[in-house]
C-alpha cells in the first residue's frame, strides 16, 4: 500500500518528529517528504510519501491525533480503493491544542 | 517574579495540592521556590515512584496527578511511570528540569534529550524555553492531560528558564474542553442494533471511570437487562454483584465471560480497546457479533475490530439515550446458567494458605470505599478474579504496560487523594522489590497503607508460563533467596507479621483492617498454584486451560 499524506501542522518544537515517530513505530517508510514553513512562520506544510503493509486508516487517525496537525489530507497511489482522490481527515480527538 | 515562582503558582492556579517528586541539580530553583507555597511534595525515594504515586492519585482522585525530577537520570526514572500512565490513559502532568538553553545538545552533566525521549509515551510534551511562556504552557499541559482520553504531558523547563525574573504575569483558570455530544444518527443506528439484537452483551472499559459513567452504565443495564462482561480497567463500573455482572474477560477472565463473548450477537464496546489480553486470537473473538464502540478517542474506531456503529463523544449521554429493552430471555436466561455453573470455587482443602479465598475474604470484610492496588503477575490476577469492586476508581492496577513496582507508589498516591479512605496495595515477592524503597516514604510521612504482600519465592506469573508454555524449563524465576519480608518492613519501622496457614487468615485480616498506620502482612502461599482459567497465547477466547487440581 503506498499513499501520500499532506499536512498542515503548528510550527512549533518537535511537531514533525512527532509524526516521524508515529510513522516509524508502526512499520510505515517514508518514501519521499518535503517540508516548508510558511512566510509568517506559524505553521509547517508537510507532505509524505509513505509506504506499508499495514491499514491506512488507523495510522492517519494516529498522525490526526497530534495536537500540532491543523489538517490533515490523503490520497492511496498505489493499492487503494480510491486511487488518486484526496481524502480529507475531518475526525480530530474531542480537543485541540490553541495555537 | 522567579520562572521558579511562575510555575508554583501555575501549579496552584490548576488547582494542584500534591506533588511528588525528588530534588536535584536542574530542578533546584524550582525546589527553591516550593518552600512557603501551599503545594504539599511527597519525597519519594526513586523517581519512578513519584511517576507512579501520580498516576495512582490521579486514578483515586480523577483529579491530574503530578510528578517532578531532575534533569538526566531524574527525568529517565520517571519515563516508565509516564508510560504507565499513557497505555491506561491516566490524567499526568511530569515536571522535569533540564540543563541551561546555552548548554543543551552539549553532552552537559546530567542531561538528556528527555523531551524526544518521551515523545512515544506521552499524550504531548513541551520544552519551555522563554520564561514568558511558563504559565501558559502549564495551563495547557493541564488541559490537554484531563480533557477528551486523558494522558501524561511532560514539560521540561530548562533551568536558566526557571532562574530568569518576569514582571506582569498573567494567570489563566484552570480549564477543561467539554465532551462533545455524540451523533444522533450514530444514536439511531445503535438503537436499532439494540432492540434487533437477541444476544447482545456489554463489553465495558475503563473509559467508564475516566468518564465518570458507572451510574450511567448501570441505568443503561437495568434498563436494557443486557448482561455485561468488563476489562480489567472496567471491574467495579458494574457492582461485582450486579445480577447481570458475567465478571472479567480476556485472557484470565470467568468462563461464564469468555462464552457469553464467542456466542453473543451484539457487543456493545463501551471505553474499551480490543487488547490482545482480552481478545486472544482477535479474528476470532466475538465470530457472530455486530459491534457497537463507544470510545472519545476517533483512532480506538476501527483500529483492531471493524465495527457496525461508532459512537464518539459523551458516553452519558449515548447510555441514557439507549434505554431499550429487546427480546433477550432466552440469552440471557443461558448466561446466568453458565454463570451459576462456572461460580468460583474457594474449597481448597489445604493447610496453607489459598491466595484467591484470602482475597475474597478481605473483600468481604474490607470498609466502605477500600482502593486497592496490585503489583504486576499471578495475584494482580487473583484480585482480579475475586475481589468484589463496587467502583471503577476503588481499583488500581496497572492493566496495560504491566508494570511490577506499581503497586506501592499508587497506594501512597490513593491515601492522599482520599486520606480517610482505607488503602490497601496486593504485591508479590517479585513486584515489591521493584519499589521497596518506597516503605520509607510510607514511615516518612505515617500513610496508612496496608500491604499484603503474597509470597511464593518464584516470580508466578512467570514460571507458570514456562510450566505450561515452555516445558517446565523453569529459567530465573527462582526467589527461594528472598529477604526476610517482615524484618524488611520492620527496618524501615513498618510493623509486620506473618501469616502462614489458612486458618490464619481471617484474624490476620481483621488485624490489618484495624491497625491503624502502615503494616504488612507476609502471606505465604503454595509456590506451585496457578491462575486459572488461562487462555493460552494465540488461541481463542473459549479455549481455556482449567487447573488439574486444586
Amino acid at each position: 500500500m503506498k499513499f501520500t499524506v499532506s499536512i498542515r501542522l503548528s510550527n512549533t518544537e518537535g511537531a514533525l518528529e512527532r509524526l516521524l515517530g508515529r510513522l516509524r513505530q508502526r512499520a510505515f517508510e517514508i518514501s519521499s517528504m518535503s517540508a516548508e514553513r510558511t512566510a509568517d512562520r506559524a505553521f509547517l506544510d508537510a507532505r509524505f510519501t509513505i509506504e506499508g503493509s499495514r491499514d491506512v486508516e488507523p495510522v492517519i487517525k494516529q498522525l490526526a491525533k497530534c495536537y500540532e496537525v491543523q489538517s490533515l489530507k490523503f490520497q492511496y497511489t498505489e493499492g487503494g480503493a480510491q486511487n488518486g482522490q484526496w481524502q480529507n481527515h475531518a475526525e480530530r480527538e474531542v480537543v485541540c491544542l490553541p495555537v | 517574579m522567579k520562572g521558579a515562582e511562575i510555575l508554583i503558582k501555575a501549579l496552584e492556579h490548576e488547582g494542584v495540592d500534591v506533588i511528588f517528586g525528588y530534588p536535584g541539580g536542574a530542578i533546584m530553583p524550582v525546589y527553591d521556590a516550593l518552600v512557603g507555597s501551599k503545594l504539599k511534595h511527597i519525597l519519594v525515594r526513586h523517581e519512578q515512584a513519584a511517576a507512579l504515586a501520580a498516576d495512582g492519585y490521579a486514578r483515586a482522585s480523577g483529579n491530574v496527578g503530578v510528578c517532578m525530577a531532575t534533569s538526566g537520570p531524574g527525568a529517565t526514572n520517571l519515563l516508565t511511570g509516564i508510560a504507565n500512565a499513557h497505555l491506561d490513559s491516566v490524567p499526568m502532568v511530569a515536571i522535569t528540569g533540564q540543563v541551561s538553553t546555552t548548554l543543551m545538545g552539549t553532552d552537559a552533566f546530567q542531561e538528556v534529550d528527555i523531551f524526544g525521549m518521551s515523545m512515544s509515551v506521552v499524550k504531548h510534551n513541551f520544552i519551555v524555553r522563554k520564561t514568558a511562556d511558563i504559565a501558559k504552557t502549564i495551563h495547557d499541559a493541564f488541559e490537554l492531560a484531563r480533557s477528551g482520553r486523558p494522558g501524561p504531558v511532560l514539560i521540561d523547563f530548562p533551568k536558566d528558564v526557571v532562574s530568569a525574573e518576569l514582571e506582569d504575569v498573567q494567570f489563566k483558570d484552570s480549564s477543561s474542553k467539554p465532551m462533545p455530544r455524540p451523533e444522533a444518527k450514530d444514536l439511531h443506528i445503535a438503537h436499532d442494533l439494540l432492540l434487533n439484537s437477541r444476544q447482545p452483551l456489554i463489553y465495558a472499559g475503563g473509559g467508564i471511570r475516566i468518564a465518570g459513567a458507572s451510574k450511567e452504565l448501570r441505568a443503561f443495564v437495568d434498563a436494557t437487562g443486557i448482561p455485561v462482561v468488563t476489562t480489567l480497567q472496567g471491574l467495579g463500573s458494574i457492582p461485582a454483584d450486579h445480577p447481570l455482572n458475567l465478571g472479567m474477560l480476556g485472557m484470565h477472565g470467568t468462563k461464564a465471560a469468555n462464552f457469553a463473548v464467542q456466542s453473543c450477537d451484539l457487543l456493545v464496546c463501551i471505553g474499551a480497546r480490543f487488547d490482545d489480553r482480552v481478545t486472544g486470537k482477535l479474528a476470532e473473538f466475538a465470530p457472530g457479533a455486530k459491534v457497537i464502540h463507544m470510545d472519545a478517542d476517533p483512532a480506538e474506531i476501527g483500529k483492531l475490530r471493524m465495527v457496525q456503529c461508532a459512537i464518539m463523544g459523551d458516553i452519558k449521554v449515548a447510555l441514557n439515550f439507549l434505554h431499550v429493552r429487546p427480546e433477550i430471555d432466552f440469552w440471557v436466561k443461558r448466561c446466568m446458567l453458565n454463570k451459576e455453573k462456572y461460580a468460583w470455587d474457594y474449597n481448597a482443602p489445604m493447610e496453607s494458605v489459598y491466595a484467591p479465598k484470602f482475597i475474597k475474604e478481605m473483600s468481604d470484610r474490607a470498609p466502605e470505599n477500600t482502593f486497592i492496588s496490585c503489583d504486576v503477575g499471578q495475584h494482580q490476577m487473583w484480585v482480579a478474579q475475586h475481589y468484589g469492586f463496587k467502583a471503577p476508581h476503588n481499583h488500581l492496577t496497572s492493566g496495560g504496560l504491566g508494570t511490577m513496582g506499581f503497586g506501592l507508589p499508587a497506594a501512597i498516591g490513593a491515601q492522599f487523594a482520599s486520606p480517610e479512605s482505607c488503602v490497601v496495595t496486593v504485591s508479590g515477592d517479585g513486584s515489591i522489590m521493584m519499589n521497596i524503597q518506597e516503605l520509607a516514604t510510607l514511615k516518612r510521612y505515617n500513610i496508612p497503607v496496608k500491604i499484603v504482600l503474597f509470597d511464593n519465592k518464584a516470580l508466578g506469573m512467570v514460571r507458570q508460563w514456562q510450566e505450561l508454555f515452555f516445558n517446565e524449563n523453569y529459567s530465573e524465576v527462582d526467589l527461594s533467596d528472598n529477604p526476610d519480608f517482615v524484618k524488611v518492613a520492620e527496618a524501615f519501622g513498618i510493623p509486620s507479621y506473618r501469616v502462614e496457614r489458612a486458618d490464619e487468615v481471617n484474624d490476620a485480616i481483621e488485624r490489618m483492617f484495624n491497625h491503624q498506620g502502615p503494616v504488612l502482612l507476609h502471606v505465604l502461599i503454595d509456590p506451585k498454584a496457578n491462575v486459572w482459567p488461562l487462555v493460552p497465547p494465540g488461541k481463542s477466547n473459549e479455549q481455556m486451560m482449567e487447573a488439574k487440581t486444586v
